[in-house]
C-alpha cells in the first residue's frame, strides 16, 4: 500500500496538499487536484483504518429497536443473541449497543421508546419495523443522515442505508413445492393465516397457493387464527378444521404459533395421516421437530439478518466501506437431520 | 473504554510500569504485578487493536493450501470467492493472502507446494487436507509459532487453531432422509464415489448407508468414478450402471460431480424417473437443479469456510483473539425454490 508521501511525490506537490486533497479542505488548485486524485488511484492508496479511528476517542454507539425477545413465541430471541454476539466481536472495535424493545402489540407504548432513542445519542439504528407506522414516525424525527439498516423486513418508501430481508413469496412457493412431495398423490392441505394479519405472511401463503392453483390433484383451504389466546384457540381451530374437513392430509402454518398445532396432532396421534410444514425455528417448534411432529421448517435466518445487519453498520460507521442496499437471506429448508446446526 | 492511565492511577503506580505488565517486559515487583492484573481484570481493560496495529506497521501473510480451482467440476472455486472477499475486506488492515495450489491427485505435488508455502514465512496457514495422510506428515512439520486452521475437512488429533467446515456423516444421513422422501416405494439407489478417493466423501456416503441400515426396501449399491479419466467417464459408467443394474430409482452423489450425471439422465429423458440428490451448488449442478434434474443439493457454504477460515487466522494473528475451535455450518438443502438465494 502506498504511503500518503509515495503520492505526493507522484503527483509532484507536498505531503499537505495530499493531506487536503484526501480530507476535502478547501484550498488547493483544480489542476493540482486531478494530479494527486490521479496518483491516488494509480497507487491504489486507500486510507489507513487504524489510524482514522486511532484519533477517535468515543465509541460508536448502534442502537437495536426490536419487539421484546419472548414476543411471538420467542421469536426474537434468536436475533437478539445474535446481536449480542456480533456486541462481543466487536468489542475492541469501538463498537458499543444499546437495546430499546417495544411491545410489538401496543402502538401506543412505543411514543415512549421513540423519545428514549430520540435523546440517545446514537451513531446508526438497526430496526425491526414490526409496527410500520410507528417506525415511520420515528424515521421522521431522525437526525438526517443517520444510517439507518432494516432487518426482518423493510419499509420501502423511506431512506435507509440498507435492508437484510427475506423473500416470503418464495418461501411459500418452497413450501408448497415440500408438501407435494410429501403428500405425491395429491389431497387437502389446510393452510393458517394468522389475525391480525401480517405482510410476511400474507406473502407466503400467497407463494403457497399459486403454486397448487392449476393443479387439481390439490386443494387449498385457509383459516384464520385470532391471535389473542392463540394457545387455546389454535387447538380449538385445528379441531374444527379435522372435524369439518376429514379429507386434510397437510397442514401449512405459515407463521406464529405453529407448535401448537404440530402438539395437537402429535397428542391425538395424526402424524402417520398428517404431514405438516411450519415456519421458523423458535425453540417449541425446534422441540416439535425433533420429536417427528414436523415434517418440515422453513427458517429464514432471522438470527443471521440481524448480526450481518451490525456489522453492515460497522462497515459503514467504522469502516467507511460501502455497503450493499438490498440484502435477500437464504430460506433454509430444516429437517430433524439437520435442525442442529441451525442457531 | 477504561484505559493505561486509569489502570496507573487505581494502582498508584506509572504508566510506564503498567506498559511492561501488559506487554511482559522488563523488571516488575512480583507484588505490583498482580496488583496491576487485579486491576485490568477489575475494570475490563481491552487494549486498543487500533493503536497497537498502527504501530506495528507489520503486514500479516497467509498462506492458503488448497486444490486447484479447476479440478472436482471446478467446486474450489466456491471457497475461493469466500477467502477473496475477506482478503478484500482485510487488505486495510495489513493482511495479504498467498495461495499455494496444488493437484489435488498427487501427493508429490502438494508436499511440493505445502514446503514452498512454508518456506515463505507466513503468518498463518489455511488448510483444505484433501489428501490425509500427507497433510498429516505436513502439519506436524510446521512450527509451533505459526498458526494453522483447516477448512473443508479437518484431520483430528493435529494441533490445529480452528476448523471452519462440515458435518459430513450427518450431511450423508440428511441426503438419505431427503432421497427415501423422494423414492417413498423403496428401490435400487446407485452411490457415486470418486477415485481417488476422499475419506470426507467416504463419510458421507457412510452417513448414507447407515440412514437406510435395515431397510430392505432399498437396495444401496456404489460405483467408482475415477476422476483422473476423461469426461466420458461418467457417462461410461451411467451405461454400465444401467444395463447392469435394475430398478435403479435414485442417484446418490456426494460430490461435486453432479452435473455430469444429471446431463446423463436430461439427455436420456429420464429426469422425474430416476431422482437425483447431489452435493455444492456449483454453476453447472445449478442448471440441473433449475430443469428438474436434480432434485436436491445439499451444500455447506463453501464461501463461509474460506471466509471464516481467513477470518479465523487474522483474529487469532492481528487483533490476538482466540478464535472459535470448531465451526460447524449448518447443512443447507437446497431446491431450484430457494437456490439463488446461496
Amino acid at each position: 500500500m502506498p504511503s500518503i508521501v509515495e503520492i505526493a511525490k507522484k503527483a509532484r506537490t507536498s505531503i499537505f496538499t495530499v493531506h487536503r486533497v484526501i480530507h476535502k479542505i478547501p484550498g488547493v488548485k483544480k489542476a493540482t487536484e486531478e494530479r494527486v486524485k490521479k496518483a491516488i488511484k494509480e497507487l491504489g492508496y486507500t486510507p489507513n483504518i487504524f489510524a482514522r479511528n486511532l484519533k477517535r476517542g468515543k465509541p460508536y454507539i448502534f442502537g437495536v429497536v426490536m419487539p421484546f425477545p419472548w414476543q411471538d413465541t420467542k421469536f426474537w430471541e434468536s436475533p437478539e443473541q445474535a446481536i449480542q454476539k456480533a456486541q462481543k466481536e466487536l468489542e475492541n472495535h469501538k463498537v458499543k449497543i444499546r437495546f430499546f424493545f417495544y411491545d410489538r402489540t401496543s402502538e401506543d407504548a412505543f411514543a415512549e421508546i421513540k423519545s428514549q432513542i430520540l435523546n440517545e445519542r446514537l451513531d446508526g439504528l438497526l430496526i425491526a419495523p414490526v409496527l410500520i407506522e410507528q417506525v415511520r414516525k420515528l424515521l421522521a424525527e431522525l437526525p438526517r443522515g443517520l444510517p439507518v439498516v432494516f432487518f426482518d423486513s423493510k419499509i420501502p418508501d423511506v431512506h435507509y442505508l440498507s435492508s437484510h430481508c427475506q423473500d416470503s413469496y418464495r418461501g411459500g412457493l418452497l413450501s408448497a413445492n415440500l408438501m407435494k412431495l410429501l403428500l405425491p398423490r395429491g389431497g387437502a392441505i389446510a393452510v393458517i393465516n394468522i389475525i391480525p394479519r401480517y405482510a410476511h405472511i400474507e406473502k407466503r401463503i400467497e407463494g403457497f397457493s399459486s403454486f397448487f392453483r392449476n393443479d387439481p390433484a390439490y386443494t387449498v383451504k385457509i383459516f384464520y387464527l385470532h391471535s389473542k389466546n392463540q394457545d387455546v384457540e389454535s387447538s380449538q381451530l385445528t379441531e374444527s378444521i379435522l372435524h369439518q374437513h376429514s379429507d386434510v392430509k397437510g397442514f401449512f402454518i405459515a407463521g406464529g404459533p405453529c407448535a401448537r398445532f404440530a402438539e395437537y396432532l402429535s397428542a391425538n396421534k395424526l402424524l402417520d395421516t398428517i404431514r405438516i410444514i411450519g415456519y421458523d425455528l423458535t425453540p417449541e417448534n425446534k422441540l416439535f421437530l425433533r420429536k417427528g411432529a414436523f415434517d418440515f421448517i422453513i427458517g429464514q435466518s432471522v438470527d443471521r439478518q440481524a448480526y450481518e445487519g451490525i456489522y453492515t453498520l460497522y462497515k459503514h460507521c467504522v469502516l467507511k466501506e460501502p455497503v450493499k442496499k438490498e440484502i435477500v437471506v437464504p430460506i433454509d429448508i430444516i429437517i430433524r437431520e439437520n435442525v442442529d446446526y441451525y442457531l | 473504554m477504561s484505559s493505561i492511565k486509569e489502570i496507573a492511577r487505581r494502582a498508584k503506580i506509572s504508566i510506564g510500569t503498567v506498559d511492561r505488565v501488559l506487554h511482559n517486559r522488563g523488571r516488575v515487583a512480583k507484588e505490583t504485578e498482580e496488583r496491576i492484573k487485579e486491576i485490568i481484570k477489575e475494570i475490563n481493560y481491552k487494549p486498543n487493536i487500533f493503536a497497537r496495529n498502527l504501530k506495528l506497521r507489520k503486514t500479516f501473510a497467509f498462506g492458503v493450501l488448497m486444490p486447484k480451482t479447476d479440478q472436482d467440476n471446478k467446486y474450489w472455486e466456491l471457497p475461493l470467492n469466500g477467502i477473496n472477499k475477506a482478503q478484500a475486506e482485510l487488505e486495510n488492515q495489513k493482511v495479504k493472502v498467498n495461495f499455494y495450489y496444488h493437484d489435488r491427485a498427487s501427493e508429490s505435488a502438494f508436499a511440493d507446494m505445502a514446503g514452498k508455502a512454508l518456506s515463505e514465512n507466513p503468518d498463518g496457514l489455511l488448510i483444505a487436507p484433501t489428501l490425509f495422510e500427507q497433510v498429516e506428515k505436513f502439519v506436524r512439520e510446521i512450527p509451533p509459532f505459526i498458526p494453522f486452521a483447516f477448512f473443508d475437512s479437518k484431520i483430528p488429533g493435529t494441533n490445529y487453531l480452528s476448523f471452519i467446515g462440515q458435518d459430513a456423516f450427518q450431511s450423508g444421513f440428511v441426503s438419505a432422509r431427503l432421497m427415501k422422501l423422494l423414492v417413498p416405494e423403496g428401490g435400487t439407489i446407485a452411490i457415486i464415489n470418486i477415485l481417488p478417493q476422499y475419506y470426507h466423501i467416504d463419510e458421507r456416503i457412510r452417513g448414507f448407508l447407515a440412514f437406510f441400515e435395515g431397510d430392505a426396501r432399498y437396495d444401496l449399491k456404489t460405483f467408482f468414478l475415477d476422476i483422473r479419466k476423461d469426461d466420458d467417464e461418467s457417462d461410461r459408467l451411467c451405461r454400465s450402471i444401467f444395463t447392469e443394474t435394475r430398478d435403479v430409482r435414485g442417484f446418490f452423489i456426494p460430490c461435486g460431480h453432479v452435473s455430469r450425471f444429471a446431463r446423463y439422465i436430461h439427455a436420456n429423458t429420464l429426469q422425474g424417473k430416476i431422482r437425483v440428490v447431489g452435493y455444492d451448488l456449483i454453476k453447472q449442478n445449478r442448471e440441473y437443479l433449475k430443469n428438474g434434474t436434480i432434485d436436491f443439493i445439499i451444500s455447506q457454504s463453501p464461501e463461509m469456510q474460506g471466509y471464516q477460515g481467513i477470518y479465523s487466522l487474522y483474529r487469532y494473528c492481528v487483533l490476538k483473539e482466540t478464535p472459535q475451535k470448531e465451526t460447524v455450518l449448518p447443512i443447507d438443502i437446497i431446491t431450484k425454490e430457494n437456490m439463488d438465494y446461496f
